[in-house]
């Protein structure tokens, strides 16, 4: 018998598919911003490996994984500003994700459906920005003219990323690579 | 090399990650409550105290001067902007140099800690598979940017137009999805799939509590 395992456990394969998107998203960050030194590109990664791990794993709370196991590597790696607070920068955006997805299922085959998810997720870096400068005691609308100005970048970035969601979902669902490596429907045998 | 953690006796062979990383986690969280000067020197203190017994590397320690010279003048750019320039560079500069030391721990903790070291804090902030499967993705680091660069090279052979010049015109961007992130997407799920396999044949999940490879 098939039913869907939305709410399953996590298996060890899909568990380290995940943790190597957290993987890209910190290479990618690093990579870039030596090169590149413009305020919310780390933003094309982070949404783009978020939407990419919720898009390929059949769980709910994917995009929450990779975010968190992406937040606690940054805070122990050190990248990015704001102490142990950078783990906000991931795990708020997957959740938009992970909430966008439950909403809207067919989100990953249509441009609309995902740039509005990513532009919902890449605007919570307003509120990661917003919530460290407001725990060192900034100014409150010092604090919001730099939440502003570091975000409106991060979200234009962010919808750029998720651009290429559905192609890349699409090329790999045609290869057939998603169904044989994270299957959609499992049966009870499955299961045990 | 000349990484802190490799000094000759270095206290940072005796210091446990666990304690190194509460240590750098305690001090960034301290940069938070210090909001006076006189905190922030206490702070600043500490920083030094700690630099000076964990000795970070130059490379790192040049970054975060960089970090701390950029949102300097941000920061204090808004505070003059919103106050004036002589009642807004105080503050600019206090909440500069907060941000800096809420950053600057996970500095000295990453120059100064081994990769085996760093995966075994992993353990005390993440939950069993968790932690494996962030230490077993770190360490995979190096390898997989051999393979991306290999799929990189092949692709351009084959007339991909995704070099850093092609990128800049939207009509090569299919290009980028095409022949780099789906092989890219491809490879990193067969590779999750053979550790799986090779880490459940090695009865990965039978013990409550996994083993962690004791050596550097």
């Amino acid at each position: 018998m098939k039913s869907n395992n939305n709410w399953k456990r996590l298996s060890l394969k899909e568990s380290l598919f995940l943790g190597f998107c957290a993987v890209f998203i910190l290479i990618f960050r690093a990579s870039f911003r030596l090169n590149l030194n413009i305020p919310g590109h780390a933003m094309l990664f982070t949404v783009f490996f978020l939407m990419l791990a919720r898009a390929c794993v059949p769980y709910r709370l994917s995009a929450t994984w990779t975010g968190m196991i992406a937040g606690a590597m940054a805070m122990v790696l050190g990248m990015g500003k704001g102490g142990p607070l950078i783990v906000s920068k991931f795990l708020l955006p997957a959740i938009v994700i992970d909430i966008g997805a439950a909403l809207m299922p067919q989100w990953h085959q249509r441009y609309l459906l995902s740039l509005v998810m990513a532009a919902c997720a890449a605007a919570t870096r307003f509120l990661s920005i917003y919530l460290v400068d407001v725990l060192i005691g900034m100014d409150r609308v010092v604090t919001l003219q730099h939440a502003l100005i570091k975000s409106s970048s991060g979200i234009l970035f962010g919808m750029a990323g998720s651009l290429f969601i559905p192609p890349v979902v699409k090329k790999l669902q045609a290869f057939g690579v998603v169904e044989r490596h994270f299957p959609q429907t499992i049966t009870e045998t499955d299961n045990s | 090399m000349t990484n802190g953690h490799q000094h000759a006796g270095s206290p940072i062979k005796i210091t446990s990650p666990g304690w190194k990383l509460s240590l750098c986690v305690g001090l960034s969280i301290g940069a938070f409550a210090a909001r006076t000067p006189l905190m922030l020197g206490v702070t600043m203190g500490a920083n030094l105290v700690t630099m000076i017994v964990f000795r970070p590397q130059g490379a790192l320690l040049r970054g975060a001067a960089k970090v701390l010279f950029i949102q300097t003048m941000m920061v204090t750019a808004l505070h003059c902007l919103r106050f004036g320039i002589t009642a807004g560079i105080r503050p600019g500069l206090i909440t500069s140099m907060q941000l800096f030391l809420a950053f600057f721990p996970s500095v000295i903790f990453i120059s100064t800690t081994s990769p085996s070291q760093v995966i075994g804090a992993m353990e005390l902030i993440l939950p069993n598979r968790a932690a494996f499967v962030a230490g077993t993705c770190l360490v995979m680091i190096p390898m997989l940017l051999r393979e991306l660069k290999t799929i990189y090279q092949v692709q351009l052979f084959r007339g991909a137009r995704i070099l850093p010049k092609d990128l800049l015109g939207p009509k090569n961007w299919p290009d980028v999805a095409n022949c780099l992130l789906v092989p890219a997407v491809i490879h990193i799920m067969v590779r999750a799939q053979n550790i799986a396999m090779a880490a459940q044949a090695r009865e990965y999940g039978k013990a409550v509590k996994r083993t962690l490879w004791p050596g550097e």
